[in-house]
């Protein structure tokens, strides 16, 4: 079974925090850039149990900053505080747009 | 397509009248929902609803019958010749009550209330009239004098049939007497020939009258798995002293879910559209489909993580992955053949887990939880449902609403207003230019693709911290050119339009905020094209 980090690592889908955009010129063209902070992997246990609906991860802030192209960039999210886990949020997308797409695999054995 | 809905203006709620509209579905899905694209063509005054809505919209589908059998000539000024347009009915939207109205069926609560008509028979109380669309048996329906059917397998639920409902028709107009239209109203679902037999081009009667993505999968199932959670007394009356293990939102556990989704909305970004309002205080007073859509659909596994018992979570987020799935505007065939199996499987284990075969839960079973079944179907027929859906509808009555200025003559001044859109639309249509241009905001830039900067912006050169300078030198250590420009003079910019019509904040703006009231826009999800040279 496929479980969402491991597809990560194919399709890269990662929910994170913009500090700001900028761009920079080459050969001519401006390309637009972002310095993003990398929210952690979402938590197996919950989406699992939520039938990929529940998507919770860790706020990291400063520790792990990355550069994103803008064209990278999907969509705007929420990442609304989790209660039951603190320091972590959940993630909502906006309903309509593309969901993360998750490889959904059944288990059959919930009762 | 025909969009017909009652509207309620003012808050009172008195002010009920009818709006219809025409929507153009040659236009692209991003442009015929706008409101210079759509038609307008009547308003139906209140304060009582229509007896007769079909006289309302006759002269509108008079016209269109006859366009429709004459052609409309239209100029075709690349080949210098006019030409004959022959326009096609595709679809007929409607609230329930218009739609049991213009499909001249018997409403919900008959025999065979699907809305689709799909003739799935339901089960009635021993001394009840009212049906619910079951698939198991009740204990002690053995011997029912109407509803002794045994189970019913969810694969293979009936779809709506043109030639069953012809003959069906048929059935009930040849009917020689009042007790036999009656019988046969009963076993058809149908009443009387529907306006729309009448109209020569036209989806097949009746899968030209789709299911409504807003009603019944947002507002009223919604309202029925709250009334559950929160044990309301019109669910909760013959068994008081069973103890419900799904109805855990009552007293203070109820008054602190209502705070957690309140706080929630300024999490939520802006283009979220209505921020779910504190459900405990509200739920029950106008609480609008958005609210319900963004609270349960969106917020719901989250909110109600730990709150509803586990296997009572894990079943309704089986309905909330096949929602978010089937609104999509772009849905994989994976993705819909996924959807199916998980609302099919949530529809099937709602009678398990609630219902569990108790003739007093029967009335759980609403027509909502049923038309769930259909979803998933309609996508692969019609696609995207949510671009046939009633949202447009609830916009237009929104942009109506807002045009009504003055308390006074509420009706002729709608009609007015809707003719006024109706003549502006129309020469904005012959004239484009006419029409309001539209302009990147000043001081953006355009970056292609869609993609827009947006300020504020930095004056002076970004002084950046240590961990920033690090990320900017791993990501363009290899990019190519790099070694030509000065990476480190960095101007920052606060915003970013993209492609979906969103716009992405920043946490440097942001945070400069001073009122905790606002909304959150900096979390984006990005596809990682960095990540994977790591």
């Amino acid at each position: 079974m496929l479980t969402i980090s491991q597809i990560l690592h194919e399709n890269i889908i990662r929910f994170t925090e913009v500090k700001f955009f900028f761009f920079k010129v080459f050969g001519g063209v401006p390309n637009g850039f972002a310095i993003v902070s990398l929210y952690s992997p979402p938590n197996e246990h919950l989406l699992r149990l939520s039938h990929n609906t529940l998507i919770v991860c860790g706020y990291q802030g400063e520790q792990d900053l990355i550069v994103v192209h803008i064209e990278s960039i999907l969509s705007v999210v929420a990442m609304i505080p989790f209660h039951s886990i603190t320091g972590s949020c959940y993630m909502v997308e906006k309903i309509g747009l593309d969901v993360v797409d998750t490889d959904y695999c059944d288990d059959n054995d919930e009762e | 397509m025909l969009s017909v809905d009652g509207a309620q203006f003012y808050k009172n709620k008195q002010l009920e009248c009818w709006i219809y509209i025409w929507i153009i579905v040659d236009l692209s899905p991003e442009n015929r929902y706008k409101i210079r694209n759509i038609l307008p063509r009547g308003v139906i005054p209140g304060p009582n609803s229509p007896k007769n809505i079909e006289s309302f919209l006759f002269p509108g589908l008079a016209h269109v019958s006859a366009l429709q059998r004459e052609g409309l000539p239209i100029g075709d000024g690349f080949n210098r010749r006019r030409a004959l347009a022959f326009i096609f009915l595709l679809l007929v939207l409607a609230d329930a009550v218009a739609m049991a109205e213009l499909t001249g069926s018997v409403g919900h609560h008959g025999l065979k209330g699907c809305r689709l008509l799909c003739g799935f028979a339901g089960r009635n109380k021993p001394k009840g009239s009212h049906y619910y669309p079951t698939l198991l048996r009740p204990h002690g329906f053995e011997t029912h004098r109407t509803s002794s059917h045994p189970d019913i397998d969810i694969n293979t639920l009936p779809d709506p049939d043109p030639q069953q409902y012809q003959s069906d028709l048929n059935d009930v107009i040849s009917s020689q007497n009042k007790t036999e239209h009656g019988r046969r109203r009963l076993h058809t679902r149908i009443c009387k020939p529907s306006i729309f037999d009448g109209i020569p081009r036209i989806l097949d009667l009746p899968t030209c009258f789709p299911g409504n993505l807003m009603h019944q999968p947002v507002i009223n199932l919604a309202a029925l798995l709250l009334d559950l959670w929160c044990a309301r007394p019109d669910t909760h009356d013959a068994d008081r002293d069973s103890p419900w293990p799904w109805a855990v939102l009552t007293g203070d556990v109820w008054l602190e879910h209502g705070k957690v989704v309140a706080e929630a909305a300024s999490y939520l970004p802006t283009s979220f559209g209505r921020p779910p309002r504190n459900p405990q205080e509200k739920v029950s007073s106008g609480y609008k489909a958005w609210e319900f859509l963004n609270y349960l659909y969106g917020e719901g596994p989250g909110v109600l993580y730990g709150v509803l018992p586990e296997l009572y979570y894990s079943h309704f987020c089986k309905l909330v992955w096949g929602i978010r799935i089937i609104y999509q505007h772009c849905i994989s065939h994976d993705q819909i053949l996924v959807a199916h199996k998980l609302l099919l499987q949530w529809c099937l284990e709602f009678e398990i887990l609630y219902v569990q075969r108790n003739p007093d839960h029967l009335h759980f079973v609403c027509q909502c939880v049923h038309s769930i079944t259909h979803l998933a179907k309609e996508t692969y027929r019609l696609g995207p449902l949510s671009l046939s859906s009633q949202w447009t509808m609830e916009r237009v009555i929104g942009y109506f609403g807002s045009l009504l200025q003055q308390p006074s003559k509420p009706f002729q001044n709608l009609a007015a207003q809707a003719r006024r859109v109706a003549h502006v639309n129309t020469m904005v249509c012959m004239w484009p230019e006419l029409g309001r241009q539209e302009h990147n905001p000043l001081g953006s830039m355009d970056l292609g693709n869609g993609y827009l900067l947006l300020g504020p912006k930095d004056t002076d050169v970004h002084q950046m911290s240590l961990t920033e300078r690090t990320s900017l030198d791993d990501f363009f250590s290899d990019y190519p050119d790099a070694v030509k420009i000065d990476l480190h003079s960095v101007y920052r910019w606060g915003r970013l339009r993209i492609p979906v019509e969103q716009t992405a904040r920043s946490r440097w703006k942001e945070m400069e905020r001073s009122s905790n009231m606002t909304r959150t826009d900096r979390n984006v999800k990005v596809r990682g094209l960095v990540l994977g040279r790591v």
